[in-house]
């Protein structure tokens, strides 16, 4: 079917064009985006604040676009911004979620996910023990399981050492071990 | 439990968890978010409102959109008896705030809506509308007079935006005109005399955007249009028309 009754036919001419600014960015939002809110939702407790800490990386990213050394250390930014950003909303969130609910009504989707969850239940117990995780350990796992990042680009991620990288994966795990064996 | 099972769990959940979320968020939504937050760094003050309004709007219609799918319809106010020019000034009023039950509430009982197909069809034409961005502008409304008093025909001109026009920093399209009959304070017909063809409408927007989406979402053309290249209206087009306008505009900001 023909919907289209006048297209321009200018073309984009010959020569090959540095993308700019706002494309570039454009494009690392489109390849990343989705891939970033579900890192960001491993570390936070939903996702709406995931959107927002990944909306603030790439609003970061904006900001300092010119003083990257190297495009392609765009996503190394990214990865770090959300993984800060998502420590420091969950020091903020759990100061406040005891006093003040999030005004925003819990979607359907959520409400979906954690009906699926039931149906997981262990996958559900698992994931509630990676909540429990004191914050680096949490990270730690997410970026190694997850993102499966080797213990140096952990190490670059969270600007540690490779050593305690180690140590708070040896530790994570060993607590998480601790838990499902704990759990009827 | 050996570590390599449970790695292999530690695995599967976090993936199972993040898909989750990947599998509700909307890229192409969020990408116009930050284009308008970012889109001048000079005027990183104003962009940042007019990102927000971009984003307010975006989520204030698709609650209401879902709201009014899924909400049984509140039963009209009654209205009282006020003249014709009234009539049409306050309805056009809320259907540019797409008021639709106080919208409804101007219809005579006996209005002839059959070119809308019904009242079901004059309300999804609406929703429609609302998910393609429209906005509406209505200007002075004039009555003219007919040969029996208790009827009125009354004409109201309007400009609007539509389909990520007004976030592409286009002006909005003037010429067109809603046509009433009101009688006895009642709304029995209506007529939408929308502009597309002088006002360019057609080959600034309408046109780019529907080579755009033959382009990028080729799989959803048959839903969104009819044979003719106009826009077809079910619950199913009306989803993908709302997404794909923000896909749209995001590409487009980007561009800029």
């Amino acid at each position: 079917m023909d919907v289209v009754g006048y297209l321009d036919e200018r073309g984009a001419g010959d020569r090959v064009r540095i993308p700019g600014r706002t494309e570039a960015i454009s494009q690392l939002f489109v390849a990343n985006h989705r891939r970033l809110v579900g890192l960001a939702s491993l570390l936070v407790d939903d996702r709406l604040t995931a959107e927002d800490i990944v909306q603030e990386a790439f609003a970061g990213l904006y900001r300092r676009w010119t003083q990257l050394r190297d495009p392609h250390a765009a996503v190394t930014y990214l990865n770090r911004a959300v993984v800060n950003a998502g420590r420091d909303e969950l020091r903020h969130g759990r100061r406040v979620v005891a006093g003040l609910r999030r005004m925003t009504p819990q979607s359907e989707e959520l409400a979906s996910a954690e009906r699926t969850a039931v149906e997981h239940a262990e996958a559900d117990r698992l994931w509630h023990a990676i909540r429990q995780l004191p914050q680096r350990q949490r990270q730690v796992l997410v970026l190694r399981y997850y993102l499966d990042q080797t213990e140096a680009q952990i190490a670059e991620t969270l600007e540690v050492s490779i050593g305690s990288v180690k140590q708070h994966a040896s530790r994570g795990l060993a607590a998480l071990a601790r838990s499902l064996e704990a759990a009827p | 439990m050996s570590t390599t099972e449970l790695e292999r769990r530690l695995s599967d959940a976090l993936h199972r968890h993040a898909e989750d979320a990947m599998s509700t968020t909307n890229t192409d939504k969020q990408l116009v978010e930050l284009l308008e937050r970012t889109r001048d760094a000079d005027t990183r003050r104003h962009r940042w409102y007019a990102g927000g309004l971009v984003a307010a709007a975006a989520v204030a219609a698709l609650t209401f959109w879902l709201v009014a799918r899924d909400t049984d319809r509140a039963e009209p106010e009654p209205v009282g008896p006020i003249g014709p020019k009234q009539v049409a000034t306050e309805f056009l009023e809320a259907v540019a705030s797409y008021d639709l039950g106080r919208a409804e509430s101007f219809f005579a009982p006996e209005a002839d809506l059959r070119e809308w197909g019904g009242v079901e069809g004059w309300r999804s034409q609406q929703l429609w509308n609302q998910a393609a961005l429209f906005e509406m502008d209505p200007g002075p409304c004039e009555a003219m007079e007919t040969a029996r008093p208790e009827i009125a025909h009354v004409e109201c001109p309007y400009v609007y935006t539509g389909l990520g026009s007004k976030e592409l920093g286009l002006d909005p399209f003037e010429g067109s005109s809603y046509v009433f009959t009101v009688r006895d304070g009642a709304i029995v017909t209506v007529q939408d005399h929308f502009e597309f063809m002088d006002n360019s409408y057609n080959i600034r927007v309408w046109e780019p955007f529907a080579a755009w989406v033959e382009t990028n979402h080729p799989q959803d053309v048959d839903v969104m249009y009819t044979d003719p290249g106009n826009q077809r209206v079910t619950d199913a087009s009306i989803a993908l028309w709302h997404e794909h306008v923000y896909g749209y505009i995001a590409a487009k900001l980007a561009e800029q």
